[in-house]
């Protein structure tokens, strides 16, 4: 049997060396999705001869967790024995090995005794890669081809040699090939550091060893996750999560899950969910997994490794050909956040009965806004994803209000600084701030919604969007409100004013115009009635509420002349509301 | 007359202070501190190093010509967050700016992660009509009605100190400089921090965090070196006063008092210096210095006798990104607990047992097994000799906590037990290592270990066996007061940033020389009246660059020929740049344009120091200090194997001792491996080579 000891070293260096990955990218890369926002993940995965394991990751975006393993899966078929030290591989194509065409994986094995055994890899959102809209988002795209390039796996370098043709060919289908250029050298520079720190764990503790500890690492993933998963109580447990619109007109779209727990095991099927939808949200596979993971994440403990000891103490079921599962050419490019986001609303509300005090919002119910154009400035094109008009997801939880942007699995993701922003792109911020009297109340609320209002300088620059939460907006927990629904005017202010409430492609933005957005947060925790006086008290003296939300929400009421709780007042209020 | 430099360090748990005469003959004492008021512990202290020299207190204090002197004042008020109640006015629209914080959480998937606590809560965060844009111009002229307002808001909830941050101010500042008269004129007493003088840097989030620090622990800092000055005057003190800051330099006690941000963390910078200078006096001036105490581990990598810096620290929650010598800290320690999870892995840490109940050997009920009982257990630590032999350890009482919380859930031996706690921390802080060097572009090979603390010299020796590290320094004399001992060598420095864009391949070189030449007058002037200690000033400028379009700088150091920056020299610092950025990232794009963003001023004023007295070198034999034999793990035999133990207090500079050994100093113990030899070098430190 393996020194236990040896394989909690080995286990340890592996994470640290996905970090070192992870550093190396955000501070090279070009773009600022990498180096500013961060939507990028690294991992190690591990190639047992037969199948592909995820052994160790850096804290990243969760979407990539599980998908990254179906890359690696689809190099080692693509590839077989054709492998060589030195090699690097990508691809991007979400029915083999991707998620959406946004996010390339690029993989570098690692070679011991002549065999790969290791693969760094980094999956990152690339800003864009061909296709008829910049940055890849087309709400009006009916199939996958209408949405970018797509590159199964394809070797950029061969025994380390760059094969400059197929870069080229790959840059000259992108609007801006120097960043995509510049991005993918960060991504090499990582695989290439990792592989030098993994040779120098096999030159210490040898291939048997090394390969002993990462069973052990996935073993202990395991057991770690089983003894949680039997504290919850046995039963079928059922969830769903609606998406308002897939784009094309079609509403109303499904998620369900049924959570059967068992002793120590858990399965999560998602049949009777929407079948695949015209629109581009279906979620392929690798995607719907991710975000299963990321909800039941989110409910264990923080220290839990995630790697495929985990993903094989779970099942999923998923049908073929429902919008999570869809079958090829089905669009999917929005997938990664929504109906991805609504896999794992859906899982959380089956979860809610089960564990109640651990659940709470995990996903965005996520808008979109791309901008693309050209900066005089620089005498450049640009294109960018603005996360200003989507800042605020996070919900109550026991014992916790919402707070800062995003729920915690999704704040690998760093949002850019106005600052940054005004210098990368012709734009100037009128507002970034929280709106009051929108958190969803609850004992414990959800993150108030957040309003931004940017306005184009000195250039056109075309604007992309797609709303979601308008009509579903998040849901709230044990007895938490929902969360406000979002809203989104085109040309603010003027008299050509538009609000959109479902999507807008190709809307010119001319110097001047302002799109004015707002965002709703998650939902809130809890029966609000049951929310701490003084904490509503405080929320008012913040102006995150008003007195009459404090009245009416909360049934808390407040002295205008002395902001003291009244005390006697309150207590009837809510006797009352209790009856 | 002889006159006296005093340094002072405040710690945790106890006040050090070294003290050196004109001919560099030192005197130490310890003293507990005293929280409330650090000030009554530091004067207990002078008190009885003056009974040490055999003067009157007030005659000693008037023979003092410098105090240098390391506070937790500002450390403290962050960690316990007993700051001013401040207020911000910023540019309205952007009020939620440090409760967004870009979305850092401190966890993975935890969505239930508490919020961190608010030192500027929303209600005093008020916004006023302004605006300057990327290019510095004004857009929106300042409403000074506004302003009128919200420091007649903040002043009804009496804020004591205001922090103004508005967008783009480091560019253009007009609308904070007239906001702090604005200020001045209705509240002429509350301390006010502008963040284009805290950090005039691009990203306004990290610039009005770190203004917000400043605003919130200054007020209670310039309260307290106040109260120190007057107590020392009151009692015949006539010199001068330094601080010791955050980046490993002193300032004068005026410009401490000016911005308390610059103070935090000067603690364990103070132990870096003393560290970089022992290195330096035993001939190593590339080292890693390493800090093991009872609940963190502490590294710092020092290149060329310099400790490097970094902008990338969070304190208490709150990102602080001014230069601050670049410190990693994990919680390991010999208080940290050793535990088996659910999975059935051993975890060691972070959480510690502190010093009460602390250990199981302590015998003050601890039950806890810990890193500490682990060395016990392993022969390392003798439980007569701890603490000088003050302390007795309960050898039982570590054996049992071992065997019930570690060996028996593992069904492991008690051996491998402790020698798997042992292994593990290691690990822990081999990767830490790590990630200061080879994270970083560097390779620890080259550097030589200074390990300090009680636990550092146990476990340095099985460091560098994982890190391929060939030396080991262990500073012997002053290592119980090495903090209080930097502050003693530290030099008077002033770190400043100032934002300058220029594309590499259009610089305006006479541009680049004006801002240079301001820049280094302004740092000047803060060294103020403390001039007149100077030998030499020295200026270090850095400039941040990068590749057009990457978002992260490289630092990287000018070098001049002559004061006046040339076309030769640029051409080499761009050199230099590509070479850095290939360092740290395994490539450079010598064909790609870079650009410049803000350049960095290290001003270094070089105080007139005590050189410590040296000791002569006698002969390598050591017998005469051999102590016995005792049971030691060996991790090769696996098993206790029989090992010399050499008295430390006998050794003298000279005195070789060869591994396996362990050499006792009173208060830590050195365990030597097979294959490395310790030899006192005439600087009381200990250099331990592998053969």
């Amino acid at each position: 049997m393996i020194d236990r000891i040896t394989a909690l070293v080995i286990k340890d260096s592996l994470e640290a060396i996905s970090e070192e990955m992870s550093k190396t990218v955000e501070r090279t890369a070009v773009h600022p999705l990498f180096n500013e926002v961060h939507d990028y993940s690294t991992g190690v995965f591990f190639y047992d001869g037969s199948d592909v394991r995820l052994v160790a990751r850096a804290t990243a975006i969760p979407v990539h967790i599980f998908a990254s393993i179906l890359s690696v899966e689809a190099l080692m078929e693509s590839f077989q024995d054709d492998l060589h030290e030195g090699d690097i591989v990508m691809l991007n194509d979400p029915y083999y090995g991707g998620t959406h065409h946004a996010d390339w994986t690029v993989m570098k094995p690692v070679f011991f005794d002549g065999k790969p055994v290791l693969f760094p890899s980094v999956r990152a959102h690339m800003a864009d890669f061909g296709g008829p809209v910049a940055g890849g988002y087309n709400p009006e795209a009916k199939d996958i081809w209408q949405e970018a390039l797509r590159i199964p796996p394809i070797k950029l370098f061969e025994k380390g040699v760059l094969r400059q043709d197929v870069l080229d060919w790959i840059l000259a289908n992108s609007r801006i090939p120097n960043v995509l250029r510049g991005d993918l050298a960060a991504m090499f520079g990582a695989c290439n550091l990792a592989e030098q720190r993994v040779h120098a764990l096999f030159a210490k503790y040898g291939g048997n060893v090394v390969n002993e500890s990462i069973e052990y690492t996935l073993d202990y993933a395991e057991k770690r996750f089983r003894a949680e998963v039997a504290k919850w109580p046995d039963g079928e447990y059922r969830g769903s999560a609606t998406l308002d619109h897939d784009s094309l007109g079609n509403y109303d779209v499904e998620v369900k899950t049924t959570v059967t727990i068992k002793g120590s095991d858990l399965s999560v099927d998602l049949s009777g969910s929407s079948p695949e939808t015209p629109g581009f949200v279906n979620s392929p596979f690798g995607n719907t997994a991710s975000w299963v993971y990321t909800a039941l994440c989110s409910v264990l403990p923080e220290d839990i490794p995630i790697n495929s000891g985990v993903f094989r103490a779970v099942t999923i079921t998923a049908p073929e050909g429902t919008v999570v599962n869809p079958l090829p050419p089905a669009p999917c490019m929005f997938s990664t956040v929504v109906i991805g986001g609504d896999v794992g609303t859906a899982t959380m509300q089956a979860l809610e009965q089960a564990i109640p005090n651990k659940v709470g919002s995990v996903s965005l119910n996520y808008c979109l806004c791309t901008t693309y154009g050209h900066d005089s400035r620089y005498g450049e094109m640009f294109v960018t994803i603005e996360y200003g008009n989507t800042l605020v997801a996070a919900g109550g939880t026991q014992g916790q209000d919402g707070w800062g942007g995003w729920p915690a699995p999704m704040c690998g993701l760093i949002y850019s600084t106005v600052e940054m922003s005004e210098i990368q792109f012709p734009f100037f911020y009128h507002q970034y701030e929280y709106v009051g009297d929108t958190a969803a109340p609850g004992q414990w609320r959800g993150v108030p919604g957040f309003a931004m209002k940017r306005e184009s300088v000195r250039d056109t620059s075309m604007i992309n969007v797609a709303l979601t939460g308008v009509r579903h907006s998040s849901p709230g927990f044990a007895g938490g409100k929902n969360g406000a629904s979002s809203r989104y005017v085109l040309n603010w202010g003027t008299e050509h004013e538009e609000e959109v409430l479902e999507s807008a492609a190709n809307r010119p933005s001319p110097p001047g115009s302002i799109i004015s957005t707002f965002k709703g947060g998650g939902g809130g925790w809890g029966n609000p009635f049951a929310r701490d006086p003084q904490k509503v008290l405080s929320d008012v003296l913040d102006e995150f509420i008003t007195l009459d939300s404090a009245e009416r929400d909360y049934g808390v009421v407040i002295q205008p002349d002395s902001m003291t709780i009244d005390t006697d007042e309150t207590l009837r209020r809510r006797a009352l509301a209790a009856k | 007359m002889t006159t006296y430099s005093l340094g002072v360090d405040v710690g945790g748990t106890f006040t050090d202070l070294v003290c050196a005469d004109e001919a560099g003959h030192t005197q130490t004492e310890k003293v507990l501190t005293t929280p409330e008021n650090q000030a009554l512990g530091v004067l207990n202290g002078v008190g009885k190093l003056a009974r040490t020299y055999g003067l009157a207190e007030q005659d000693f204090l008037s023979r003092i010509a410098v105090v240098v002197h390391g506070t937790t004042v500002a450390t403290n008020t962050m960690l316990e967050y007993t700051g001013a109640t401040t207020g911000l006015i910023t540019t309205a629209g952007f009020r939620d700016t440090i409760e967004i914080r870009r979305n850092y959480k401190e966890a993975a998937f935890d969505i239930r992660l508490p919020a961190p606590y608010q030192i500027v809560p929303r209600r005093r965060r008020l916004g006023v009509t302004e605006r300057i844009d990327y290019a510095g111009q004004v857009v929106k002229p300042l409403a000074e009605a506004e302003v009128r307002a919200a420091v007649q808001r903040l002043a009804e909830v009496q804020v004591e100190a205001i922090a103004v941050c508005y967008l783009f101010a480091f560019l253009n500042p007009v609308h904070e400089l007239r906001t702090r008269e604005i200020i001045r004129e209705l509240l002429p007493d509350v301390h006010i921090s502008l963040s284009s003088e805290v950090l005039p840097q691009v990203r306004e989030f990290e610039r009005l965090s770190t203004t917000l620090v400043d605003a919130y622990v200054t007020p209670r800092l310039q309260r307290y070196l106040e109260r120190l000055d007057t107590e020392f005057r009151q009692r015949g003190f006539q010199g001068d006063i330094f601080i010791m800051q955050g980046n490993g330099g002193v300032v004068g006690l005026e410009q401490a008092q000016a911005h308390g941000v610059q103070a935090l963390l000067s603690g364990p910078a103070s132990g870096v210096v003393a560290g970089a200078y022992l290195g330096e006096a035993s001939g190593f001036k590339d080292v890693i210095t390493v800090d093991m105490g009872g609940t963190s581990f502490d590294v710092c990598l020092v290149q060329d006798g310099r400790p490097k810096t970094g902008t990338d620290q969070w304190m208490s929650r709150y990102r602080i990104a001014v230069p601050f010598i670049d410190i990693h800290t994990i919680g390991a320690g010999g208080g940290s607990i050793a535990w088996v999870d659910e999975g059935g892995a051993l975890r060691v840490g972070p959480q510690s047992a502190g010093a009460h109940p602390g250990p199981a050997c302590y015998g003050f009920g601890g039950q806890e097994a810990t890193v500490t009982d682990a060395d016990v257990v392993l022969g390392y630590i003798s439980p007569e000799s701890f603490l000088g032999g003050e302390m007795r350890l309960d050898t039982e009482a570590a054996r049992q906590a071992i065997e019930t919380r570690v060996a028996r859930p593992l069904e492991m031996s008690l051996l491998e037990a402790a020698s798997g706690i042992f292994r593990i921390v290691n690990n822990g802080m081999s990767n830490s290592v790590r990630r200061v060097s080879l994270a970083k572009g560097y390779d620890p090979r080259d550097f030589a270990l200074t390990a300090f603390g009680g636990a550092g010299a146990i476990h340095a020796g099985a460091l560098i066996e994982d890190l391929g590290i060939q030396t080991i320094l262990i500073p012997k004399g002053t290592a119980p007061v090495l903090c209080a001992l930097g502050d003693l060598l530290s030099d008077l420095r002033v770190s400043r940033v100032r934002s300058f864009y220029a594309r590499g391949s259009e610089l305006d070189l006479e541009a680049m020389n004006d801002q240079f030449r301001r820049m280094r007058e302004e740092a000047l002037e803060l060294f103020g009246s403390q001039q007149h200690h100077l030998g030499q000033t020295f200026a270090q400028f850095s400039l941040e660059m990068r590749y057009i379009g990457q978002t992260h700088e490289v630092t990287v150091p000018v070098i001049m020929q002559t004061e006046q920056l040339n076309a030769t020299d640029m051409a080499t610092t761009i050199q230099g740049f590509h070479d850095l950025h290939e360092q740290l990232y395994t490539f450079q794009k010598p064909e790609d344009e870079v650009e410049i963003l803000n350049i960095h001023l290290d001003l270094v004023g070089q105080r007139a120091k005590p050189s410590l007295q040296t000791a002569r070198r006698g002969s390598q034999e050591a017998r005469t200090a051999l102590r016995g034999t005792r049971p030691v793990y060996s991790a090769s035999a696996q098993d206790y194997v029989e090992t010399d133990i050499y008295n430390g207090e006998q050794l003298v500079p000279g005195h070789c001792v060869v591994g396996p050994a362990i050499i006792e100093e009173p208060r830590t113990s050195i365990v030597l491996f097979t294959g490395q030899r310790a030899t006192l070098d005439e600087h009381l430190t200990y250099v331990i080579e592998v053969e």
